[in-house]
């Protein structure tokens, strides 16, 4: 009711000055969508190029978080009209560079295997068999496949009055549970989550905004998913 | 303010003429608050009138500080901590607009910047009942600042509104409290 847009997103930069990387994560995800956005036009503006929508978006991202870190907020030009450019010009630059032995090997599977590794010591519990750590493993991986559906279903929002398997009962108390279940994960854990499948963000992307390493994002990353594999279990 | 410290302030008639000045000849304005500060840059009252200024040009981040600044040199400067918890508030700082108003609080029940706090703590939490009560009786004690309850006005609509207790009243549009700052800024209202 009383919140204005504009000066939230000014106490967003206020906040930011002298120590950006402080709050980094925070303007990160508070732009991640206008990036996405971006990402979107210019996948459908070059979509014979034959490129993923993911590594469009990944460099969409990569222009975000240099705006962010040249960004001066107490000039008065408005974040999203110095970063749009610069967004721009990292996809363009980006998807110029891509050989095709790289499209090959695109976000998509970048991200499967990044997930995975990051999945597999969380999930490698000491008195456990070999097949309960691959039925934990596998139930892990199912939850990111859950996550993701949110994201897929922002993206294609189909017209369809069909009911389809997300629509039953049960897979929505399973949403409702999983969401409820990231907003009490400890707040990077959440933030991993929701950036790596919410905004399809790449752990190398969050790291850069989270002033962490990778090989950490990753770890933090499989303890979350265990941490939510967890709660639904107990929830039965 | 102490009685030593009034050489560090810019005389009430000073700071009339500057507000007179800005009111009607916007041209300029900063360069004229920002002049008078720097004879007097301990005066709280240039700053709430800087802070208030620069939050009309939409410069929010300076507004801020500025305003921040006139509560750290006068901290019982009533009217420019409101404002700055307001000004949070509107930031979606929540947390902090309450942490800026905590010594509000502690201002006679018969004070009407104490009624308002209580009804934005009310409404903060989605209490319209109550935010409703607060603010009506902060509006009727309310004879110092006709323009500041213009805008609890707005407010108050909004909370019937989400109450579903009729239309808002004016059919006005939302504008901010800060916006009419430099209408409730007159000399020596520090409440020193």
């Amino acid at each position: 009711m009383i919140a204005k847009p504009e000066r939230v997103e000014a106490a967003l930069w206020r906040n930011a000055l002298g120590n950006v990387a402080a709050v980094r994560g925070r303007i990160f995800s508070h732009y991640a969508r206008f990036a996405r956005g971006i990402a979107r036009d210019r996948f459908l503006a070059r979509r014979s190029d034959n490129h993923e929508i993911g590594d469009v978006e990944q460099l969409a991202y990569e222009g975000l978080l240099q705006a962010i870190d040249r960004f001066e907020p107490l000039r008065t030009i408005p974040f999203r009209a110095f970063a749009r450019p610069r967004i721009l010009g990292s996809i363009s630059n980006g998807l110029g560079k891509y050989s095709e032995a790289i499209a090959n090997a695109g976000y998509r599977r970048r991200t499967e295997r990044e997930r995975l590794k990051s999945l597999i010591p969380a999930s490698s519990g000491e008195a456990d068999s070999a097949l309960q750590q691959l039925s934990r493993l596998t139930a892990t991986l199912a939850i990111g496949l859950i996550l993701e559906e949110w994201r897929q279903g922002e993206v294609e929002q189909v017209g369809t009055n069909e009911p389809n398997a997300y629509d039953t009962l049960a897979w929505k108390q399973t949403e409702l549970l999983l969401r409820g279940a990231i907003d009490d994960l400890p707040a990077t854990e959440a933030f991993i989550v929701r950036q790596h499948y919410l905004n399809g963000v790449s752990f190398r992307q969050i790291a850069a905004a989270l002033d962490l390493s990778t090989g950490r994002v990753s770890q933090l990353h499989g303890r979350a998913l265990g941490r939510l594999h967890g709660r639904l279990e107990k929830a039965g | 303010m102490k009685e030593n410290d009034m050489s560090k302030l810019c005389s009430d008639q000073d700071l009339a003429a500057l507000v007179e000045d800005i009111r009607g000849d916007d041209s300029g304005d900063l360069d004229k608050i920002d002049r008078e500060l720097r004879l007097f840059p301990e005066d709280p009252r240039l700053h709430f009138l800087r802070g208030s200024t620069l939050a009309g040009k939409q410069r929010a981040i300076e507004a801020h500080q500025a305003l921040q600044k006139a509560v750290e040199l006068a901290p019982d400067y009533t009217l420019a901590r409101y404002q700055l918890g307001f000004f949070e508030l509107t930031s979606g700082e929540a947390d902090r607009a309450l942490s800026t108003w905590g010594p509000l609080l502690q201002l006679p029940i018969g004070n009407y910047l104490r009624r308002f706090v209580e009804g934005l703590t009310h409404l903060i939490r989605d209490e319209f009942g109550p935010a409703i009560e607060q603010f009506e009786a902060g509006m009727a004690l309310n004879g110092d600042n006709p323009p500041m309850n213009h805008d609890i006005g707005l407010l108050l609509a909004e909370c019937r509104k989400a109450l579903g207790g009729g239309a808002p009243q004016n059919g006005d549009d939302g504008e901010s409290a800060t916006s009419f700052l430099l209408g409730q800024l007159s000399p020596g209202t520090t409440h020193h």
